[in-house]
Protein backbone atom coordinates (compact mmCIF):
# COMPACT_ATOMS: atom_id res chain seq x y z
CA UNK A 1 0.00 0.00 0.00
CA UNK A 2 1.09 3.26 -1.11
CA UNK A 3 1.65 6.29 1.71
CA UNK A 4 1.08 9.80 0.83
CA UNK A 5 -2.07 11.33 -0.80
CA UNK A 6 -2.42 8.48 -3.45
CA UNK A 7 -3.56 4.63 -3.80
CA UNK A 8 -3.77 2.44 -6.76
CA UNK A 9 -6.81 0.24 -6.58
CA UNK A 10 -6.35 -3.42 -8.68
CA UNK A 11 -8.63 -2.08 -11.22
CA UNK A 12 -5.95 1.06 -12.34
CA UNK A 13 -8.04 3.77 -10.60
CA UNK A 14 -6.62 5.93 -7.78
CA UNK A 15 -7.65 6.80 -4.74
CA UNK A 16 -6.84 10.74 -3.60
CA UNK A 17 -6.68 11.50 -0.08
CA UNK A 18 -5.88 15.61 0.18
CA UNK A 19 -6.58 17.88 3.09
CA UNK A 20 -8.81 20.94 2.31
CA UNK A 21 -5.98 23.37 1.89
CA UNK A 22 -4.45 21.16 -0.38
CA UNK A 23 -7.47 20.98 -2.14
CA UNK A 24 -7.15 25.24 -2.40
CA UNK A 25 -3.62 24.88 -3.76
CA UNK A 26 -3.82 22.57 -6.57
CA UNK A 27 -6.90 24.62 -8.20
CA UNK A 28 -5.19 27.69 -7.70
CA UNK A 29 -2.33 25.96 -9.59
CA UNK A 30 -4.27 24.69 -12.43
CA UNK A 31 -6.07 27.85 -12.55
CA UNK A 32 -2.76 29.35 -13.14
CA UNK A 33 -1.73 26.91 -15.42
CA UNK A 34 -5.20 27.64 -17.15
CA UNK A 35 -3.58 31.88 -17.79
CA UNK A 36 -0.26 29.96 -18.69
CA UNK A 37 -1.78 28.10 -21.79
CA UNK A 38 -4.16 30.58 -22.54
CA UNK A 39 -1.27 31.97 -24.96
CA UNK A 40 2.13 30.75 -23.66
CA UNK A 41 4.06 32.22 -26.48
CA UNK A 42 3.06 35.69 -24.09
CA UNK A 43 4.17 34.28 -21.12
CA UNK A 44 7.21 34.18 -19.63
CA UNK A 45 9.09 30.85 -17.93
CA UNK A 46 6.91 28.60 -20.67
CA UNK A 47 10.35 27.52 -22.45
CA UNK A 48 10.54 23.98 -20.92
CA UNK A 49 6.89 23.27 -21.75
CA UNK A 50 7.80 23.83 -25.85
CA UNK A 51 11.59 22.44 -25.94
CA UNK A 52 12.88 22.25 -29.81
CA UNK A 53 13.79 19.24 -31.26
CA UNK A 54 16.49 20.29 -33.47
CA UNK A 55 19.57 22.33 -32.24
CA UNK A 56 21.63 22.60 -34.94
CA UNK A 57 18.85 22.87 -37.40
CA UNK A 58 16.89 26.09 -37.61
CA UNK A 59 15.07 25.21 -40.56
CA UNK A 60 14.05 22.17 -39.49
CA UNK A 61 13.19 23.31 -36.30
CA UNK A 62 10.50 25.50 -37.48
CA UNK A 63 9.27 23.05 -39.41
CA UNK A 64 8.96 20.19 -36.53
CA UNK A 65 7.55 23.32 -34.09
CA UNK A 66 4.88 24.07 -37.11
CA UNK A 67 3.96 20.71 -37.38
CA UNK A 68 4.05 19.48 -33.73
CA UNK A 69 3.37 23.06 -31.36
CA UNK A 70 -0.72 23.31 -31.82
CA UNK A 71 -0.65 19.41 -30.61
CA UNK A 72 1.50 19.79 -28.16
CA UNK A 73 -0.81 22.95 -26.92
CA UNK A 74 -3.20 21.12 -27.17
CA UNK A 75 -2.63 17.75 -24.90
CA UNK A 76 -1.82 20.13 -22.09
CA UNK A 77 -4.76 21.89 -22.35
CA UNK A 78 -7.07 18.56 -22.19
CA UNK A 79 -4.89 17.17 -19.43
CA UNK A 80 -5.61 20.43 -17.39
CA UNK A 81 -9.37 20.39 -18.10
CA UNK A 82 -9.60 16.72 -17.34
CA UNK A 83 -7.50 17.59 -13.43
CA UNK A 84 -9.99 20.48 -13.19
CA UNK A 85 -13.08 18.05 -13.82
CA UNK A 86 -11.48 15.03 -11.21
CA UNK A 87 -10.77 18.94 -8.60
CA UNK A 88 -15.13 19.56 -9.03
CA UNK A 89 -15.69 15.86 -8.06
CA UNK A 90 -13.89 16.14 -4.47
CA UNK A 91 -15.77 15.38 -1.71
CA UNK A 92 -15.35 15.25 1.81
CA UNK A 93 -15.35 11.60 3.70
CA UNK A 94 -13.90 10.19 7.07
CA UNK A 95 -10.07 11.77 7.31
CA UNK A 96 -10.17 14.33 4.70
CA UNK A 97 -11.12 15.09 1.19
CA UNK A 98 -11.44 12.69 -1.63
CA UNK A 99 -11.71 11.69 -5.11
CA UNK A 100 -11.61 8.86 -7.33
CA UNK A 101 -9.00 9.10 -10.53
CA UNK A 102 -9.64 6.98 -13.27
CA UNK A 103 -5.78 5.87 -14.75
CA UNK A 104 -5.80 8.39 -17.26
CA UNK A 105 -7.19 11.20 -14.95
CA UNK A 106 -4.43 9.95 -12.89
CA UNK A 107 -1.59 10.27 -15.80
CA UNK A 108 -3.45 13.59 -16.48
CA UNK A 109 -2.51 14.59 -13.21
CA UNK A 110 1.04 13.61 -13.95
CA UNK A 111 0.91 15.77 -16.71
CA UNK A 112 -0.33 18.73 -15.10
CA UNK A 113 1.59 18.25 -11.78
CA UNK A 114 5.13 17.96 -13.61
CA UNK A 115 4.10 21.01 -16.12
CA UNK A 116 3.35 22.93 -13.24
CA UNK A 117 6.89 21.91 -11.58
CA UNK A 118 8.42 22.93 -15.27
CA UNK A 119 7.02 26.57 -15.37
CA UNK A 120 7.72 27.52 -11.60
CA UNK A 121 10.86 25.87 -11.31
CA UNK A 122 12.03 27.50 -14.61
CA UNK A 123 10.46 30.95 -13.34
CA UNK A 124 12.76 30.23 -9.69
CA UNK A 125 15.27 29.61 -11.97
CA UNK A 126 16.21 25.92 -10.09
CA UNK A 127 19.67 24.85 -10.85
CA UNK A 128 21.51 21.39 -9.11
CA UNK A 129 22.89 23.82 -6.58
CA UNK A 130 19.79 25.61 -5.82
CA UNK A 131 17.17 22.42 -6.23
CA UNK A 132 18.03 21.19 -2.11
CA UNK A 133 19.38 24.74 -1.12
CA UNK A 134 17.96 26.52 1.97
CA UNK A 135 16.64 29.60 0.54
CA UNK A 136 15.79 32.93 2.86
CA UNK A 137 12.12 32.75 4.53
CA UNK A 138 11.64 36.08 4.05
CA UNK A 139 12.20 36.41 0.31
CA UNK A 140 9.34 37.70 -2.00
CA UNK A 141 9.67 33.98 -3.61
CA UNK A 142 9.96 31.99 -0.51
CA UNK A 143 6.19 30.82 -1.44
CA UNK A 144 6.91 29.84 -4.48
CA UNK A 145 9.82 27.49 -2.96
CA UNK A 146 7.44 25.95 -0.77
CA UNK A 147 4.68 25.52 -3.71
CA UNK A 148 7.34 23.98 -5.83
CA UNK A 149 8.43 21.25 -3.40
CA UNK A 150 4.90 20.39 -2.75
CA UNK A 151 4.14 19.84 -5.93
CA UNK A 152 7.42 17.53 -6.27
CA UNK A 153 6.50 15.89 -2.61
CA UNK A 154 2.74 15.37 -4.72
CA UNK A 155 4.34 14.56 -8.12
CA UNK A 156 6.66 11.92 -5.80
CA UNK A 157 4.06 10.08 -4.36
CA UNK A 158 1.73 9.78 -7.49
CA UNK A 159 4.96 7.92 -9.10
CA UNK A 160 5.15 5.74 -6.33
CA UNK A 161 1.65 4.75 -6.60
CA UNK A 162 1.86 4.34 -10.39
CA UNK A 163 4.90 2.42 -10.43
CA UNK B 1 18.57 22.19 -69.09
CA UNK B 2 15.17 21.87 -67.60
CA UNK B 3 15.19 17.98 -68.69
CA UNK B 4 18.27 17.88 -66.49
CA UNK B 5 16.23 18.33 -63.44
CA UNK B 6 13.67 15.51 -63.61
CA UNK B 7 16.28 13.14 -63.01
CA UNK B 8 17.86 14.38 -60.31
CA UNK B 9 14.24 15.01 -58.65
CA UNK B 10 13.57 11.36 -58.92
CA UNK B 11 17.10 9.94 -57.11
CA UNK B 12 17.14 11.90 -54.69
CA UNK B 13 14.77 10.30 -52.27
CA UNK B 14 16.78 6.94 -52.95
CA UNK B 15 20.28 8.43 -52.04
CA UNK B 16 18.82 10.03 -48.95
CA UNK B 17 17.13 6.81 -47.89
CA UNK B 18 21.20 4.66 -48.88
CA UNK B 19 22.16 7.22 -45.87
CA UNK B 20 19.16 6.89 -43.43
CA UNK B 21 20.12 3.30 -43.62
CA UNK B 22 23.61 3.72 -42.67
CA UNK B 23 23.29 6.73 -40.28
CA UNK B 24 20.19 6.28 -38.36
CA UNK B 25 19.04 9.30 -36.27
CA UNK B 26 19.22 9.42 -32.77
CA UNK B 27 16.84 10.71 -30.22
CA UNK B 28 18.77 12.57 -27.03
CA UNK B 29 17.18 12.98 -23.90
CA UNK B 30 19.56 15.79 -21.87
CA UNK B 31 19.51 16.40 -18.00
CA UNK B 32 17.56 18.88 -16.81
CA UNK B 33 17.60 20.26 -12.89
CA UNK B 34 13.54 20.19 -12.67
CA UNK B 35 12.31 16.76 -14.06
CA UNK B 36 12.17 14.13 -10.89
CA UNK B 37 14.68 11.42 -11.34
CA UNK B 38 11.46 8.63 -11.02
CA UNK B 39 9.43 10.94 -13.55
CA UNK B 40 11.92 10.54 -15.60
CA UNK B 41 12.40 6.61 -15.53
CA UNK B 42 8.75 6.56 -15.46
CA UNK B 43 8.23 7.89 -18.58
CA UNK B 44 11.18 6.24 -20.23
CA UNK B 45 9.35 2.80 -19.19
CA UNK B 46 6.09 4.14 -20.42
CA UNK B 47 7.12 5.66 -23.63
CA UNK B 48 9.24 2.89 -24.90
CA UNK B 49 8.45 0.37 -23.10
CA UNK B 50 12.04 -0.21 -21.34
CA UNK B 51 11.80 -2.91 -18.68
CA UNK B 52 12.39 -0.76 -14.96
CA UNK B 53 15.66 -2.01 -14.60
CA UNK B 54 17.03 -0.72 -18.29
CA UNK B 55 14.92 2.87 -18.08
CA UNK B 56 16.24 3.65 -14.59
CA UNK B 57 20.29 3.06 -15.90
CA UNK B 58 19.48 5.08 -18.60
CA UNK B 59 18.06 8.06 -16.16
CA UNK B 60 20.85 7.63 -14.32
CA UNK B 61 23.02 8.02 -18.23
CA UNK B 62 20.91 11.33 -17.94
CA UNK B 63 21.32 12.19 -14.97
CA UNK B 64 25.31 11.51 -14.48
CA UNK B 65 26.80 12.40 -18.06
CA UNK B 66 24.01 14.66 -19.04
CA UNK B 67 22.80 13.20 -22.04
CA UNK B 68 21.64 9.47 -23.13
CA UNK B 69 20.01 8.56 -25.99
CA UNK B 70 16.97 6.37 -26.02
CA UNK B 71 15.77 5.63 -29.39
CA UNK B 72 17.40 5.15 -32.95
CA UNK B 73 16.11 4.65 -36.34
CA UNK B 74 14.32 6.21 -39.48
CA UNK B 75 14.18 10.21 -38.89
CA UNK B 76 10.23 10.25 -38.90
CA UNK B 77 9.97 7.93 -36.41
CA UNK B 78 12.79 9.87 -33.74
CA UNK B 79 10.58 12.98 -34.97
CA UNK B 80 7.24 11.16 -33.01
CA UNK B 81 9.72 10.07 -30.30
CA UNK B 82 11.14 13.50 -29.62
CA UNK B 83 7.35 14.90 -29.55
CA UNK B 84 5.84 12.37 -26.87
CA UNK B 85 9.28 13.54 -24.93
CA UNK B 86 8.23 16.48 -25.19
CA UNK B 87 4.27 15.83 -23.92
CA UNK B 88 5.88 14.60 -20.89
CA UNK B 89 7.97 16.72 -20.62
CA UNK B 90 11.70 15.96 -21.43
CA UNK B 91 13.94 17.82 -22.88
CA UNK B 92 14.44 15.90 -25.97
CA UNK B 93 16.01 16.84 -29.55
CA UNK B 94 16.95 14.50 -32.88
CA UNK B 95 20.39 14.31 -34.66
CA UNK B 96 22.25 12.28 -37.21
CA UNK B 97 25.71 11.79 -36.97
CA UNK B 98 27.73 12.95 -39.69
Amino acid sequence: MAAGPFARRRDGNVDVTLTEPEVELLRSIVEQMGHVLEAPDQVPHTERLFPPAYLDDPAAQDEFARLMTDDLLEGKRRALRSVVGTLERVQTQLGGRHVLLSADEAQDWLAVLNDARLTLGTRLDITPETYDAEFDPDSPDALAHDVFRYLGYVEEYLLDALM
Amino acid sequence: MSTGTAPTTIERPETEEVTRLDKPWLVVVWDDPINLMSYVTYVFQKLFGFPREKAHTLMLQVHNEGKAIVASGPRERCEADVARLHSHGLWATLYRED
